[in-house]
């Protein structure tokens, strides 16, 4: 095992994928000589080319668009489209295309494309930066949705997503970028599809996804100190959804509380909570929570971006009022 | 034109006596297949579909230019397209009567959004001009495994407003991609005319502001918009990159089966504009080439009917979609495990 940050994690599952295979290639805009907007792939242009490493026209329509054209042309692109917010530029080759072709044509061709992008708030850059905009595309039969929160994560389900067949949207947090963590030196997958344990406990169940799975491990340390002995669950992906070890997690708590940094009304949240009310209820001791972004348009003002997403104090709140 | 200047026109291409009545059937069927499709959808048993009627000649003409292993991104009006490509004419009503044994769909997607692997047709689109990014896309994934391919990118006058037309003729031509941009200009999007759709006089005007070549053909002439195809692919194998290629065509059907033109075009200005009937064109050129008599026109319109007849009656005896496969190719791998929402 080696100690690398998440952005290395996600850095070195794309150099392992490309040299591995050389169908796989990059593009997007600023890949090359910038490195990314966010430096993942900082000196993989020399590493690899200007081939396999392109820098595009700054259109996100024609950067997926030309990645569905080219996967469909045998090739793996992995296009980087600098953050979710300007995904909406490529919504219509995402959700009309991507992720409809290979029904559409019954199973004739396969979209084997990554569309990689930064998504989530914390860096002061506003509404149109800062947007959790995952439920819009989790939404899509088709469209596989993955949502790393550790540099063990973000590497195997990267690697995963780049062998997968089908059309992935990986969607990393610029705030994770830094975070450090334990990864195998070898080539392994995570599995896309395929829920965690973060970490065991009993009395309550914490479902989180990205980097509110810090956040609520955050909580379930302040809990532990508490007498509070909370489990949390990551969701890795949001399609397909693995609700199975939230189930059996629930089943065993009674309690849950999903943390979420998307918008309560419709996000993802309603979602998880009313498959527990399905497969569940049962177990139920009490009515499920939900901590949840703020109904805003992201502010840009430090300490209104703070108010607006969902802290650890306020999952240790919910929890002791949950459980209390 | 003296019947030298003509015969001169199709062989100076290289075209024999043979390819020049090829062409012609396959206009001729391409017609057929227009017109029995236009019936079946009035008697219920075919939807909605998008006619070809007077864009016979850019479509044949442009096709039957491409190499076996070129790649065509099409648009939803491309029935001539597929035929020239190969594509059966018992696939075709397969697909628009949706029925199990069609290779394009099976019952999945609206008639006349064609989609073949094998024929090396990518998936046609319906919000217009999406294929555009997707050909470029395919023209760059030619490049990347150094094939010696070119992808043909089909879409209409109205097409060209799109972002992803301006996107995808930029991307192609900073990277210098083997595409051919082939317009057909029918003079209407829907209701729209060309007047209310651009301002310049001819779309390959544009060409030039995307660092391109531009091509300005008659599209109701086989020859020509063949000649034009073939040079532009000739450009692309060559690594000399794409080229913008304007068919001038009129459109002498509504935009689809859903639509009625009364509303909006002139019945004179529609009847003028049946003078300019591609196929008419082909018959005169063939006279003045000595390539015509009057078995040419009664063989090819029988053996153009009894193609579509069988194809006909072959897709209303085929089975329709097994409804167990609704939910099958949601994704490529079937998950097996019950938690799984897909698959």
């Amino acid at each position: 095992m080696t100690l690398i940050t998440y952005r290395d994690a996600v850095r070195d599952a794309l150099r392992e994928e490309m040299h591995r295979d050389p169908r796989v290639f990059i593009m997007g805009e600023e890949v090359g000589v910038w490195g990314g907007s966010y430096a993942v792939t900082q000196n993989m242009l020399r590493e690899f080319g200007d081939k396999r490493v392109r820098d595009t026209p700054i259109a996100e329509g024609i950067i997926v668009g030309a990645g569905i054209g080219a996967a469909m042309g045998g090739l793996r692109p992995v296009c980087e489209l600098m953050t979710v917010n300007f995904g909406l530029l490529a919504s219509d080759m995402l959700i009309n295309h991507a992720a409809k072709l290979h029904y559409m044509f019954a199973g004739q061709v396969k979209v084997p494309l990554v569309v990689r992008a930064v998504g989530g708030s914390g860096r002061q850059l506003a509404a149109t930066h800062s947007q959790s905009l995952e439920v819009l595309f989790a939404y899509i039969p088709g469209l596989k949705v993955v949502m790393p929160a550790t540099p063990y994560d973000a590497k195997g389900l990267l690697k995963a997503a780049i062998r997968d067949d089908d059309p992935v949207l990986y969607i990393e947090h610029s705030l994770l970028y830094p975070i450090k963590g334990e990864v195998p030196t070898g080539d392994y997958l995570v599995p896309i599809g395929a829920s965690d344990i973060k970490r065991e406990g009993k009395d309550v169940t914490i479902i989180a996804w990205s980097r509110m799975v810090h956040v609520a491990l955050q909580a379930a340390e302040i809990l532990g100190r508490e007498g509070i002995s909370a489990e949390v669950v990551d969701l890795r992906t949001l399609r397909p959804l693995d609700m199975e070890p939230v189930i059996r997690s629930f089943m065993k708590t009674n309690h849950a509380i999903v943390v979420e940094e998307d918008w309560r009304t419709f996000g993802i949240g309603a979602e998880v909570a009313v498959q527990i009310y399905e497969q569940a209820f049962g177990y139920l001791d009490a009515p499920i929570v939900r901590c949840a972004g703020a109904e805003v348009p992201m502010p840009y003002a430090k300490n209104l971006e703070a108010l607006a997403v969902p802290t650890a104090g306020d999952v240790v709140r919910a929890a002791k009022e949950l459980i209390g | 034109m003296s019947a030298e200047n003509h015969i001169s026109r199709h062989e100076a291409l290289g075209l024999h006596g043979e390819d020049v009545h090829e062409l012609y059937y396959q206009m001729v069927l391409t017609r057929t297949v227009d017109d029995r499709l236009w019936n079946l959808n009035r008697q219920g048993k075919v939807l909605a579909f998008a006619s070809c009627l007077g864009q016979e000649a850019a479509q044949v003409g442009s096709a039957y230019a491409l190499a076996p292993d070129d790649w065509l991104a099409i648009s939803y009006r491309e029935h001539g397209v597929v035929i020239a490509r190969g594509m059966s004419v018992r696939d075709i009503f397969a697909y628009a009567y949706h029925r199990d044994n069609d290779p394009n769909t099976r019952g999945r997607q609206i008639p006349g959004h064609y989609g073949s692997q094998k024929l090396h047709i990518l998936t046609a689109s319906s919000p217009v001009g999406t294929q555009l990014a997707h050909g470029v896309g395919s023209a760059w994934a030619s490049v990347y495994e150094g094939k010696r391919e070119a992808t043909i990118i089909y879409f209409g006058d109205g097409a060209t407003s799109t972002g992803d037309f301006h996107a995808a003729a930029n991307f192609a031509a900073v990277h210098k991609l083997p595409v051919v941009f082939l317009c057909q200009n029918n003079e209407w999007a829907i209701s729209v005319p060309n007047t209310l759709q651009y301002a310049v006089k001819h779309l390959t005007e544009r060409a030039a502001g995307y660092g391109m070549m531009g091509t300005l053909v008659d599209g109701l002439d086989v020859i020509e918009v063949f000649g034009a195809t073939r040079a532009a692919l000739a450009r692309a194998y060559s690594g000399e990159g794409p080229t913008f290629v304007e068919a001038k065509c009129k459109r002498l059907r509504s935009h689809t089966t859903e639509d009625d033109d009364r509303r909006y075009r002139r019945r004179e200005d529609v009847e003028a504009d049946r003078a300019h009937d591609p196929l008419a064109n082909l018959e005169a050129y063939m006279k003045a080439a000595s390539l015509w008599d009057e078995g040419v026109a009664r063989q090819a319109g029988e053996k153009a009917a009894a193609e579509v007849e069988d194809a006909t009656q072959y897709a209303e005896a085929s089975p329709l979609p097994k409804p167990s496969e609704t939910l099958t190719h949601i994704f490529a791998e079937v998950k097996t495990d019950a938690h799984q929402n897909d698959d």
